[in-house]
């Protein structure tokens, strides 16, 4: 099994952890990999970090019950070594002269203070961190570097390195990537002196360990927020970006196998944005897919030796524009499988545990009985069991979290809607045991996917009818809510 | 190759349906006694003609039926259930169809036989067995030329809705 670990830093790097997660999910990395993820920013409190924990938690819930061998569909198990935080020591002291004792450092030497002056301003001393750095990479890399002085045994680094080591003792060639922007506060500090720092702390094994990166480069553009006097500003973006790359390459770009830059020519523009905090939940851009598509690119190999990667539509992305073997495959069918489970199959489930006779709810649905036993003692899964009724809800959510996510993918960076026509849905968790009300059934699949057209003998691919017929036309290796998601996600 | 066998006992329902109606009730109608002056006579010339329209008459419902539960794509199990109504319309017009074309036929159908008295009195005599009689065979009719080959060839998610068309299916294919 290969083993990935994968950091996001920032709130560009959590989004992009959240497009990982879900991409690990369906299977798009493949059968045999094992995804580790951690998240690391200051700012506790950032929609986007907490967006990305969600995803993770739903995955790690649905994983844990649904995952089975040789299945496509949460195959590959995640571990969740949680949220770093590089402030963590100083939570008490969250201004950057809180952090270097500004007053104590003025006092033991004059000059180390005048420096100090130089390098940052009166504003940036006293911004309250506790909202990240504000798209200012100067002050995220003052702190992000006092990681050195810890020595990775604080928080969740010392599980992960272990972790590695091990790999590599098992004769594994782990691959750690990391996800940031380069143009923000926290992604373009830490990145950089993340992926040095791993590189040095796993010298021991550096042979052995992949290092890489998604660097995101200006891709999304906003006014200037109205909630604080120290912001991230988009006009800075290019001028952060420009020192940054040249800290990459001169500097830190030796402690990585391969660096993937990422960028938009167009830039998408985020209504309401926030410095930091609970608001600042920008909604997933395709960008962060193509990014969270290179964890599965061979280091060195085609889009992976420093190719360049377009899209073949300026204003749009297509499906053949996402880089990976299977990345597009398995996203349509995790799509297709979800919008099916969504509006047919989840509350056929719900419908199925209110009928007293499964026999005669099987007799609407012959699918039914190939999956769940029927009042006649079978020794197929009661549809009515808490294991089952459990799996339902961990992919109902789940597949709920992954809807909003490429639903926000698909308006992303484009006049026009790409890759699936999902505008007018709305995807929401439900709690009830009953069939949700607010999802009507549907049965056609023909429009979901922009640009897929089945050939003839293949459209029966498009009627969630004719798929359920299908499933109903042989016996399954796999039974219950397994078997149920992962037949159809291969055949659909 | 469990599909297969789901057409070939719907193949041996459909000829068992119209061997009974063509021979087996034949056979009944001109070897028993159901009060017919000349049950042979009758039997060749209104019990057949009107069996074998009735027999196409049946089989064309039965298509019928076929062929909706072919294109009928339905979105849930409740939607699937409901055409139920639609299986039980098709068999009572099959059925009515085959006593109007058993009443026609009597009624409007001259026995070529020999004379008979009663046409020298002016008297029109038809020559019948009681409807009590033919009635039931009718739902017989029905049953092996509708509701039984319906069991077995009903299509996609339509397939168990005819009644016990589930607990047939499973006797020859184990699900």
């Amino acid at each position: 099994m290969n083993k990935v670990y994968v950091i996001g830093i920032g709130g560009t790097g959590a989004k992009c952890i959240r497009s990982a997660v879900h991409l690990q999910c369906a299977g798009a990395y493949g059968k045999e990999v094992r995804l580790g993820v951690l998240v690391v920013d200051a700012d506790a409190s950032n929609g986007n970090l907490q967006s990305a924990r969600e995803t993770v938690q739903c995955a790690l819930e649905a994983g844990g019950i649904l995952r089975e061998t040789n299945v496509s569909l949460f195959s590959g198990p995640i571990k969740n070594y949680g949220y770093w935080n590089p402030l963590g020591n100083y939570s008490d002291r969250l201004t950057l002269s809180d952090i270097y004792r500004e007053a104590g450092m003025r006092a033991v030497d004059a000059g180390l203070g005048e420096l100090y002056d130089c390098l940052v301003s009166p504003e940036e001393r006293q911004a309250d961190l506790s909202v990240g750095f504000r798209g200012r990479p100067s002050i995220g890399s003052a702190v992000v570097s006092r990681i050195s002085a810890t020595g990775f045994s604080q928080g969740p680094w010392p599980d992960l390195i272990n972790d590695i080591q091990a790999d590599c003792a098992n004769g594994d060639k782990p691959r750690i990537h990391l996800f940031g922007s380069i143009f923000g506060g926290t992604g373009s500090s830490g990145l950089p002196t993340l992926g040095t720092l791993l590189s040095r702390q796993l010298a021991g094994v550096r042979d052995a360990v992949e290092i890489t990166a998604s660097v995101l480069l200006p891709y999304f553009d906003f006014d200037i927020p109205d909630d604080e006097d120290i912001y991230a500003e988009a006009k800075n973006f290019t001028l952060n970006t420009d020192a940054a790359l040249q800290y990459l390459a001169r500097l830190a770009g030796d402690s990585f196998n391969c660096i993937y830059l990422v960028g938009d020519g167009t830039k998408q523009r985020y209504d309401q944005p926030a410095t930091g905090g609970p608001r600042q939940n920008n909604p997933s851009s395709c960008i962060e897919l193509i990014a969270a598509a290179a964890v599965s690119a061979e280091t060195g190999v085609g889009y992976g030796n420093g190719a360049y990667l377009t899209v073949s539509d300026d204003n749009v992305m297509t499906w053949e524009d996402l880089p990976g073997e299977g990345t597009s495959t398995s996203l349509r069918s995790a799509l297709r499988t979800c919008y099916a489970w969504h509006f047919n199959l989840y509350n056929e489930l719900r419908e199925s545990q209110r009928f007293d006779s499964k026999k005669s709810f099987a007799k609407g649905a012959p699918w039914f009985d190939r999956f769940f036993a029927l009042n006649d003692g079978t020794n197929r899964p009661d549809v009515e069991s808490e294991a089952e009724s459990k799996q339902i809800a961990a992919f109902d959510k789940w597949s709920v979290d992954f809807m909003q996510w490429f639903q926000e993918i698909c308006w992303s960076g484009s006049a026009r809607e790409q890759l699936a026509d999902i505008r007018d849905h709305v995807f929401k968790a439900y709690q009830g045991l009953e069939p949700d009300a607010s999802r009507q059934y549907a049965e056609s699949l023909e429009k979901l996917v922009i640009g897929q057209t089945l050939a003839k003998r293949e459209n029966w691919r498009d009627s969630i009818d004719l798929l359920k017929n299908n499933l109903a036309d042989k016996k399954h290796r796999l039974e219950g809510v397994i078997g149920l998601i992962n037949n159809l996600y291969e055949i659909i | 190759m469990q599909m297969k066998t789901r057409y070939v006992l719907g193949g041996l329902a459909i000829t068992m349906g119209i061997f009974w109606i063509m021979l087996v009730t034949s056979f009944l109608i001109e070897n028993y006694s159901l009060g017919l002056k000349d049950p042979i006579k009758w039997s060749q010339q209104i019990y057949l003609p009107s069996g074998a329209l009735s027999s196409i008459l049946y089989l064309c419902f039965l298509l019928a039926w076929i062929y909706y539960t072919f294109i009928r794509k339905c979105k849930n199990c409740l939607e699937a259930k409901q055409t139920l109504g639609l299986w039980l319309t098709l068999l009572g017009m099959a059925i009515s169809s085959n006593i109007v074309s058993l009443v026609l036929f009597i009624n409007f159908t001259t026995i070529q036989a020999t004379a008979s008295p009663n046409f020298q009195t002016g008297v029109i005599d038809i020559d019948a067995p009681p409807y009590e009689l033919l009635i039931p065979l009718t739902l017989v009719n029905g049953l092996l030329l509708f509701w039984l080959p319906s069991c077995f060839l009903s299509q996609r998610t339509l397939r168990f809705i005819p009644p016990f068309s589930y607990e047939l299916n499973t006797i020859s294919e184990k699900r």
